[in-house]
């Protein structure tokens, strides 16, 4: 690599929430149009909302699309049904995720590796039909319909989230507050635990940690920061589908994270772009974009076990000796 | 040396495509049939314990009952049904009702 490169590189490594930022500050200009970049944005958050718990904590949930959904629904209820203000309709929806996160967490963490993952995927599907069939409240199969949110005010600007830009922006905001706090997690000794569960979990329990507290701790994180994307989601989408509840969105979860590098800080935002970039362009050539999409998504796996972005990282750490994570 | 690994996986997915030959005439065939039936089956490996045959037989079994159950009593909540008794499950008894305890944590 060159030398002129490593420098830049420690750089980005050390300040890796501004490199993000400053990236996303310039996406939406590179993409062929803005509600594709407010897409990319939302999921990369959700992304990185179960990398939290997959790719540092090393438990693997299938039932993530729960926390999306919850926020989704609660904030678009919230606005739908009682007209609250849309940042407290926000509030309510990722409190409500952290809630369920919690309630999860409680049954799921007694269990470890495939059963972890299936007993997930079972409590999302109560979550998935509760909402289903309570349709006087969430619209049911139709979904809720009618999340708007009227232009308002701030600092003598006039705010209208029908702009896709001005939506990127707004919520471009929200998501620089979750990276700061995930990293902040990441960089504490709570972060050092979990990746010492991740590792060895008999070596973290006998070094005095509390295994199952912690855990449950970085479920409800997880949970609370998908259910962030869920909300935001409700804001763009202005209707709450009832797919977003489905467990396929769980399974694009782990799909995103693993094609852009579980671990890894920026690849889960590198795995939401390229899956939905390609959902994006091959959807224009063929209705089967399920089979190309998964065939490029085999081959990366195959050939870059380590994600897109974590093949990079994982090149550019063995030509420099301090090892930095990005 | 014997690939045990693939001959197990191999031998899985066979009884598993045996499960699909005798579904077919009763329940009606298209590409998505196994998206309600991979849940299901999670939920009885659970109930069951995992290791154990007795208890995939026998959770397979409750697991049928308890959805026939509510689907004739209330209807509307069938497909919670299996899931709440999977959650109680795991309450009482983490390891399943035939799972040897250790197993899964």
């Amino acid at each position: 690599m060159a030398p002129l490169l490593t420098p830049v590189l420690t750089l980005i490594a050390r300040h890796r929430v501004l490199s993000v930022l400053l990236f996303l500050l310039i996406f939406p200009w590179l993409m062929p149009y803005e509600a594709l970049a407010v897409n990319i944005l939302i999921f990369g958050l959700y992304a990185v909302g179960f990398n939290l718990l997959f790719g540092y904590t090393g438990m693997l949930s299938f039932g993530h699309a729960a926390f999306l959904g919850v926020g989704s629904y609660l904030t678009g209820m919230s606005i739908v049904h009682a007209h609250l203000h849309w940042l407290i309709a926000i509030a309510i929806g990722v409190g409500a995720s952290g809630l369920v996160g919690a309630l999860m967490g409680h049954l799921a963490i007694r269990t470890r590796g495939i059963y972890f993952s299936m007993v997930t995927l079972a409590l999302g599907q109560i979550v998935y039909y509760g909402f289903y069939k309570a349709e006087r409240w969430t619209g049911g199969e139709n979904g809720l319909r009618g999340v708007t949110v009227p232009a308002f005010e701030f600092a003598g600007l006039t705010i209208d989230f029908t702009n896709p830009v001005t939506k990127y922006y707004v919520m471009l905001g929200f998501v620089a507050i979750a990276l700061g706090l995930v990293s902040r997690i990441l960089a504490s000794p709570f972060g050092a635990v979990i990746e010492a569960i991740r590792e060895n979990e008999k070596r973290a329990a006998a070094c005095g940690y509390d295994v199952a507290r912690s855990k449950l701790l970085v479920f409800v994180l997880s949970a609370a920061i998908c259910g962030l994307a869920g909300s935001l989601r409700a804001i763009h989408l202005s209707v709450v589908p009832i797919d977003s509840l489905h467990y396929l969105q769980s399974g694009q979860a782990v799909m995103m994270c693993l094609l852009g590098g579980m671990g890894t800080f920026f690849g889960p935002f590198v795995g939401a772009a390229v899956f939905l970039y390609l959902e994006d362009v091959v959807t224009t050539l063929t209705r089967h974009w399920m089979a190309v999409v998964g065939t490029i998504f085999m081959v990366f796996i195959l050939f870059f076990p380590r994600g897109i972005w974590g093949s990079l990282v994982a090149r550019w750490e063995r030509t420099t000796t301090p090892s930095a994570q990005t | 040396m014997l690939p045990v690994w693939l001959l197990v996986f191999g031998l899985g997915t066979a009884i598993a495509g045996l499960s699909g030959v005798l579904a077919a005439p009763t329940r009606a065939v298209n590409p998505e049939m196994g998206i309600t039936v991979l849940a299901e089956s999670f939920v009885v490996t659970v109930v069951g314990g995992m290791g154990s045959l007795m208890g995939a037989v026998v959770a397979g079994l409750l697991v049928g009952v308890v959805f026939s159950m509510t689907s004739l009593l209330a209807p509307e909540f069938a497909e919670l049904s299996i899931f709440v008794l999977m959650a109680l499950v795991l309450l009482v008894r983490p390891q399943g009702l035939f799972g040897k305890a250790g197993l899964m944590g």
